[in-house]
């Protein structure tokens, strides 16, 4: 992964510094709340329903042992011992206090780490396929790509005040495990005729208020015009994004009101300047910061690999954990760990310290050092021999880590909710709690197969619930928290929103509701099909009728 | 209100001029672009120097003919959370090879500076009274520039390859 | 109906309510119930006050009510910001009701 050189480091003790001395003006009263909010937003510092909350950039969802164990730490220096991952592949802290701020901040710099642009209407964390480097087929690692433009987008002195904030997404395989159609830019590594790796441009995909897949805006940019063209793209979203009405300010709304075709015009016309200018990388560079993701020095293993199809037969509760949390790795003889965070009666996404540095410790043993954060709201390993996996499950498994639900209707989505956020309606959290407690038993979640359900406190979406295969969205009905269902959403390469089943149900009736719509499912279904299989062959009717039946 | 032009803190030689007050003979103005382009040539010939300020939705293109006979450009900030001019000032510097004044005016914060510094601004209209040193210092708490901008400094990627700066940058 | 004004503190962001005493406290039954126009005004220029003297970030009105002699905050969202999450993890709970 990538090495901070002098000039990173440089960079960010001067950040660090700067972020300081802001918060000092502030403390003493010489910055007002307005001038200091979007100061402290640009390094992540949210003020939420609690206390403050910081939400520490996890670059593209990589990160190492060594970082690992620095946010456990900080988690209980400067937290209550636990943290949260995010579904944009970042963590975040709930009970930051601003004067230690700026100690955080540091310590997070001491591992090459930091809060930079994860808040504000500023360009966000790139985010990326949580397999990228370990998985088959990809056309290039595009870890290589979300640090190109990290660096290109960090403290941009140009787009540090856009009309709203701005997410990019970068996938290299042909599956999109890193939801690109819902991101601002999406970017898709494509190879041409040519036999030459370059991109396709996606604009105007978003969740929250408007939810809108994106579209191709370009089917092919070279690696060597990438930036050029980011640039032409956020200069013309800078200059004529509506900053009217804040619920309109996205560049989807733009894309929409404007039409592609437009936008693309308009993009074309100002990269007429930018193509072939300043922002061509060098070669050297690109070859620079590719170095830091080669592939690690695998060991060649014959398979099948005896010790660990053994282990699989002798341990059932290790097959079954195999089956959803281990998906197959490029190298033979390896295997890519899902570590599952969504255990029944847990908080979706957490992890406290223990578990944290427990984690860390398995990463250095198993996966050379290596962890990633997923956009579901789990952990992944990405490098492990499949002679170590019975091992690492059980090292899991001691820790409450070893839940053997990933892609299951119990891996669950939940944004933090009224429990934490001062934007939400509804709890999340509890419901999450409530549906998993009703679908307890393990064989009865494997028989409903692959099912997502997302859950989003507001629609603001930080739950991702239009994309959800079941979507749960809380709405405020005359103070009390009721829960719109949406079903048939994806995330995947063929994305699509969810569509609305019916009249808003009562927190006490959700977990009832979605009991109904798997009976539904289950009634419905052929052969193998998923939920959003049969979902995509018999439309809403059976579902809407189950749900809403009339007694 | 102040002035303080590429560091240092000056009386400021132009006035502005709003729409419908005459224009002094011999004085140096800034105008409005919707009077620039009303009445450009009696001002060019009335005035000894001219200059417009651009809004925020006024693009640089309105004036990019006319770049030879504006020393001053000022670009609108109206809220410092409208980054509009900062692609203005990129713009005229990068695209229009603009070698006069660009002035940031409007909700200007000691924050923002250093960014406006880097997309071309070298003069700052600033409600309260500035330090000379406060405003250097401001201006270099981030030395470090990852992308290259309007203001010739080589972005990291350059320094790291050690590759000559462009001849076609600006500055 | 009656409101109490709160806030968050600015140097650790702690959730806190106007007290009668007219310091800013951490607990919720210690807050001042404000009845009538003049309550309320006197209440909000204190807020004003403190945000001046940058103690607290922005201080506004939530509704409340007396129920059995003790202070209810009536919105639910403002209940677990006194209380805390309704959700116990890691060592979060329930927020302790210090003065």
């Amino acid at each position: 992964m990538y090495q901070y050189d002098q000039y990173d480091h440089a960079f960010m003790a001067n950040r660090v510094d700067q972020y300081r001395g802001q918060v000092s003006r502030r403390l003493a009263g010489d910055l007002s709340e307005d001038q200091f909010k979007p100061l402290r937003l640009m390094n992540g510092l949210y003020l939420q329903l609690h206390a403050y909350m910081l939400r520490v950039a996890i670059p593209y969802g990589t990160l190492s042992s060594g970082q690992m164990r620095k946010l456990a730490e900080i988690s209980r220096t400067y937290d209550r011992g636990y943290g949260h991952f995010t579904t944009r592949q970042n963590i975040q802290f709930n009970w930051i206090k601003l004067e230690q701020s700026p100690d955080i901040l540091a310590e997070l710099a001491s591992v090459e780490m930091h809060a930079i642009q994860t808040s504000g209407n500023t360009i966000r964390n790139t985010t990326s396929d949580p397999f990228a480097g370990a998985v088959a087929g990809e056309i290039d690692d595009p870890r290589v790509w979300c640090e190109i433009i990290r660096q290109w987008s960090t403290l941009h002195p140009e787009f540090s005040f856009l009309p709203r904030k701005f997410k990019i997404a970068v996938t290299g395989s042909e599956d999109d495990r890193a939801a690109i159609k819902v991101h601002d830019i999406g970017l898709a590594l494509r190879r041409n005729e040519a036999g030459e790796i370059g991109f396709e441009v996606l604009v105007g995909g978003g969740l929250g208020r408007t939810p809108m897949i994106g579209k191709t805006i370009r089917e092919f940019v070279s690696q060597r015009d990438l930036l050029s063209y980011l640039e032409a793209i956020l200069r013309t979203y800078n200059l004529i994004g509506r900053r009217d009405n804040k619920y309109k300010a996205r560049i989807k709304i733009m894309v929409h009101e404007l039409g592609i075709d437009e936008v693309r015009r308009q993009v074309d016309a100002e990269w007429e300047h930018l193509r072939d200018g300043a922002l061509v990388l060098p070669e050297e560079e690109i070859a620079r910061i590719r170095a830091f993701f080669a592939a690690p020095a695998f060991e060649t293993i014959e398979t099948p690999v005896r010790s660990y199809e053994v282990a699989r037969f002798e341990d059932q509760d290790f097959a079954r954990w195999t089956k959803t949390n281990v998906a197959a790795h490029r190298q033979p003889g390896y295997g890519i760990a899902v570590i599952s965070l969504k255990p029944t009666g847990g908080v979706p996404g957490d992890a406290t310290a223990e578990q944290m540095e427990k984690v860390a410790e398995l990463a250095e043993r198993y996966s050379l050092g290596e962890i990633r954060v997923t956009h579901t709201q789990n952990l992944v390993l990405p490098h492990v021999r499949l002679s170590d996996m019975h091992s690492l499950w059980q090292g899991l498994s001691d820790a409450g880590l070893g839940t053997a639900n990933i892609g299951l209707i119990s891996d669950i989505i939940a944004c933090p909710g009224l429990d934490y956020c001062a934007l939400a309606n509804t709890r999340s959290i509890p419901v999450a709690q409530r549906i998993q407690q009703r679908v307890d038993n393990i064989d009865r979640q494997h028989d409903l197969r692959e099912l997502s359900v997302k859950i989003s406190g507001c629609i603001n979406a930080c739950g991702h619930h239009h994309i959800g295969n079941i979507g749960i969205l809380g709405v405020d009905r005359r103070g009390e928290e009721y829960y719109q269902i949406t079903i048939g959403g994806r995330a995947d390469e063929n994305a699509r929103l969810g569509d609305v089943i019916g009249p808003a149900v009562s927190y006490d009736e959700v977990p009832a509701a979605v009991e109904r719509l798997l009976d539904a499912y289950v009634a419905e279904r052929k052969d193998d099909e998923t939920f959003i299989g049969t979902y995509e062959r018999v439309g809403l009717k059976p579902f809407k009728e189950a749900v809403y039946v009339t007694d | 209100m102040s002035l303080i032009r590429n560091g240092v803190v000056i009386d400021d030689p132009w006035i502005r001029l709003d729409d419908d007050t005459p224009a002094t003979p011999g004085t140096r103005a800034i105008v409005s672009l919707k009077r620039w382009k009303a009445e450009k040539p009696r001002l060019i010939e009335t005035l000894a120097g001219t200059g417009v300020l651009l809004k925020s939705n006024e693009a640089a293109e309105e004036i990019a003919g006319d770049l030879s006979v504006l020393e001053v450009v000022a670009v609108d900030f109206p809220a410092f959370t409208d980054g509009r001019s900062y692609s203005t000032a990129r713009i005229l510097r990068e695209r229009y090879r603009y070698l006069g004044e660009v002035r940031a005016v409007g909700d200007v914060l000691r924050d923002q500076y250093g960014f406006m510094v880097r997309c071309g601004v070298d003069a700052f209209e600033l409600a309260d009274d500035v330090d000379s040193a406060d405003w250097v210092k401001a201006v270099n708490e981030i030395p470090t520039a990852y992308q290259p901008a309007a203001d010739g400094r080589s972005p990291l990627f350059r320094i790291r390859t050690d590759t000559p700066q462009d001849a076609w940058l600006a500055y | 109906m009656a409101k109490v004004l709160t806030s968050n503190r600015l140097a650790d962001g702690a959730v806190v309510y106007l007290d009668r005493q007219g310091d800013w406290t951490t607990d919720v039954l210690s807050a001042r119930l404000l009845e009538g126009d003049d309550a309320i005004e006197k209440a909000e220029a204190a807020g004003r006050d403190a945000v001046a003297r940058h103690h607290v970030v922005e201080a506004y009105l939530i509704d409340a009510e007396l129920r059995e002699g003790s202070v209810y905050l009536t919105r639910f969202r403002e209940r677990i910001r006194a209380q805390g999450p309704t959700i116990l993890f890691g060592i979060a709970g329930l927020k302790k009701k210090a003065a």
